[in-house]
């Protein structure tokens, strides 16, 4: 029977997608809405040659295929019945010689309780609110509010008096060299505006009408234990934003996608003696050896220096290292401030320091990175927050401290330690930026982080997972997407095994899954037909252990796969 | 690619029942024409004069860019409205728009952060530290 055969192969595809989470099904048309007159914008008229995969030959065409590019991608990984209007347009921002406005974008309109949301008055970006929906809910003329996500960029980037000498690279490929990459930047903006926002001001913890949004249904405080959705105050989320290292997605695809992304091994300072100190999170150096696994272990040191015209203070690291009997062969560490992070590397290594820590000057989370060019430096460095410089003082003042410079080989970089992506959670708050992102420290680097990495080609990683777990692909079986193991369940009613309907009740679990689900991992793993229907006998038999179908149920459906030509 | 038949089915499915804004006296304007087009915020960039390549503005930059601007949009905050069907929408205003800041490193790579249309020209992005 070839239909059988046929549906089998469906089944079993669709189990085999289900088992990675990762649905596969389904496509999003996403329109770009021309917003500019004649002669300007995607209307430009300039002749440009075909550049990276782009045919356009003249400049507006060339910014219309990018974005249509753009669109593309996301268009073909997100499934969606309703059309995707972005009101795009290449506009004469301010900008001068030395600075820009680039563009900007994001969603138009959020809508709550809607019919099919999978969360009560819970805000979403408007156009998943239309794919749940199944309309257009914000149906009207194109070019108004009506359009669901808003894009404008800067058309005379690059022109004189406007960032001269800069610009955009229209091409496809991202070989965009010193320029901006127009597609990168679209692929994260519309990301933004498709789903991966929360709508919360994180300055104060704010809610539209005091109400949740479906990105922060999956933000989780592993120090509360809270999802942001569940945090009774705007103190609460205030308090959350700046909780580094401490706020994760918790959806269940983005989790499971997770170690096939990220890769092992996150930088740490641990500390080996006293106990009770540390790991802390370190901010890694564009200079010296990468910091690796071992990593470099030794006793910490105050280097000192002399106070003078290259700095005012004998702790900054900017002068010859005057206590070098006692930093050789320990590790060197100096304040932040006055010279660039390289020099201090410099004379510390001077010294006969084996690695550096530079505590920083200022408060704030988590440590940044430091930048720097110095091709002698040769020893690894490493910056940590201000209250962990200060606890590695006090240490330091009670007795010997001992350090290692390396990676946690257990902890994916980018993931805590229980393989949930990081939020980014800077302190103090980047209103936009905190949250609304992935965490810096990912690696390799994901396109929806707060900065795009020159190093991104035109992928959505996570992002993708992150759009399956706000409903994207919702299923309809009343398990939200982000908490469901079985996306894409089949919606019969009842139990169908290769065309026969047993009239089994197709009843959907707490996780869920549905029976249809378990019958196909049946179908999946059974080398054989007697395989599968031994495998299905046994899931009955279960079930009807468990109370969850009669007898005759589990006769009805052992006969519908006795008689089905599986495999 | 107009929507107006479809808007037509759908307020006949609400039965247009009353709307009414919350905080903002007046209901969505689903206004026509382009002259209703949602105003955006930017990404703003510089150019270090010193090495020409692309950074991130520093503050004193970013505040003299958004001076130039002639002319923002208000930011009253989101306008409501509440549909006969129990469905709450809202319009979002610039401040909930995505910007790229943008910074040229001291080892000449570029650095791009994204921040919020609220508080784009208030930003110091921190990427890029060589002291």
């Amino acid at each position: 029977m070839k239909t059988t055969t046929k549906l089998f192969s469906f089944l079993a595809l669709a189990a085999l997608l289900l088992a990675a989470n990762v649905p596969a099904f389904g496509a999003a048309n996403i329109v770009i809405v021309n917003g500019d007159g004649p002669n300007e914008g995607f209307n430009d008229p300039t002749p440009a040659a075909p550049v990276g995969g782009n045919p356009g030959t003249t400049v507006g065409q060339q910014r219309l295929i990018a974005f249509q590019f753009a669109a593309s991608v996301w268009g073909s990984i997100l499934d969606s019945a309703v059309p995707i209007y972005v009101q795009a347009s290449f506009d004469p921002l301010t900008c001068t010689a030395t600075g820009a406005t680039l563009g900007s974008a994001g969603a138009i309109q959020i809508f709550s309780n809607f019919p099919g949301r999978e969360y009560d008055n819970t805000w979403y970006h408007v156009a998943l609110a239309n794919k749940l929906a199944g309309a257009d809910l914000a149906p009207g003329p194109n070019g108004t509010v009506n359009d669901d996500i808003v894009a404008r960029f800067n058309a005379n980037l690059g022109q004189p008096n406007c960032l001269t000498g800069s610009g955009f690279y229209y091409g496809l490929d991202a070989n965009h060299g010193t320029l901006i990459d127009l597609v990168t930047v679209l692929l994260h903006e519309f990301g933004h505006g498709l789903g991966f926002a929360n709508f919360v001001t994180e300055a104060n913890g704010t809610q539209p009408l005091d109400l949740t949004d479906i990105f922060s249904i999956y933000t989780l405080d592993t120090t509360t234990g809270k999802h942001w959705s569940e945090m009774t105050s705007n103190a609460e989320r205030a308090a959350s934003a700046i909780n580094s290292n401490k706020v994760v997605w918790d959806g269940i695809n983005v989790t499971t996608a997770a170690p096939s992304v990220l890769q092992l091994g996150t930088p740490l300072l641990t500390v080996n003696a006293p106990a009770g100190l540390g790991p802390f999170r370190i901010g890694t150096a564009s200079f010296g050896p990468v910091i690796a696994s071992p990593g470099t272990t030794g006793d910490v040191v105050q280097a000192l220096d002399a106070a003078d015209v290259a700095g005012p203070s004998t702790f900054d690291g900017c002068s010859a290292i005057t206590n070098a009997a006692a930093v050789a062969g320990k590790i060197a560490m100096v304040d932040r401030g006055t010279c660039g992070f390289a020099i201090k590397a410099k004379n510390v290594q001077n010294a006969g320091a084996i690695a550096m820590i530079v505590a920083d000057n200022a408060p704030g989370s988590p440590p940044g990175g430091m930048t720097g060019v110095d091709p002698t430096i040769t020893i690894p460095s490493a910056r940590v927050t201000l209250g962990d410089g200060n606890t590695l003082k006090a240490a330091l003042a009670s007795g010997t401290v001992n350090v290692t410079l390396g990676v946690n080989l257990a902890v994916r970089a980018g993931a805590d330690p229980q393989g949930r992506v990081l939020l980014n959670a800077p302190s103090p708050v980047v209103p936009g930026s905190s949250i609304s992102h992935w965490d810096p420290v990912a690696f390799p680097n994901l396109l929806m982080e707060p900065s795009i990495n020159s190093d991104l080609g035109h992928g959505v990683d996570l992002t993708r997972q992150e759009m399956i777990d706000i409903g994207w692909f919702s299923d309809g079986d009343g398990v939200p997407d982000g908490r469901d193991q079985c996306i894409g369940s089949s919606t019969s009613a009842t139990v169908v095994v290769g065309g026969c309907n047993s009239g089994v009740p197709n009843t959907t679990f707490a996780t869920g899954c549905r029976i249809t689900d378990q019958i196909n991992d049946c179908a999946v793993g059974a080398s054989n037909h007697g395989g599968f229907v031994s495998c299905v006998a046994h899931l009955t038999n279960n079930l009807k252990k468990g109370g969850i179908i009669s007898d005759s149920q589990k006769g009805a459906i052992q006969s519908c796969a006795g008689g089905a030509s599986i495999p | 690619m107009m929507k107006m038949q479809k808007r037509v089915v759908r307020m006949g499915a609400l039965g247009l029942a009353a709307t009414f804004a919350l905080g903002i006296a007046t209901a969505p304007a689903f206004a026509r024409g382009r002259a209703a087009k949602v105003p955006g915020n930017g990404l703003q960039v510089a150019i270090d004069p010193a090495t020409g390549k692309i950074r991130q503005p520093t503050a004193a930059e970013s505040r003299a860019l958004s001076a130039q601007v002639a002319t923002k949009a208000a930011t009253a905050g989101p306008q409501f409205t509440h549909w006969a069907d129990g469905t709450i929408s809202a319009v979002l205003t610039e401040d909930y728009l995505n910007v790229w800041l943008v910074q040229l490193n001291a080892n000449g790579s570029a650095s791009q952060v994204c921040v919020d249309g609220a508080n784009a020209t208030q930003s110091a992005a921190p990427a890029g530290e060589d002291k």
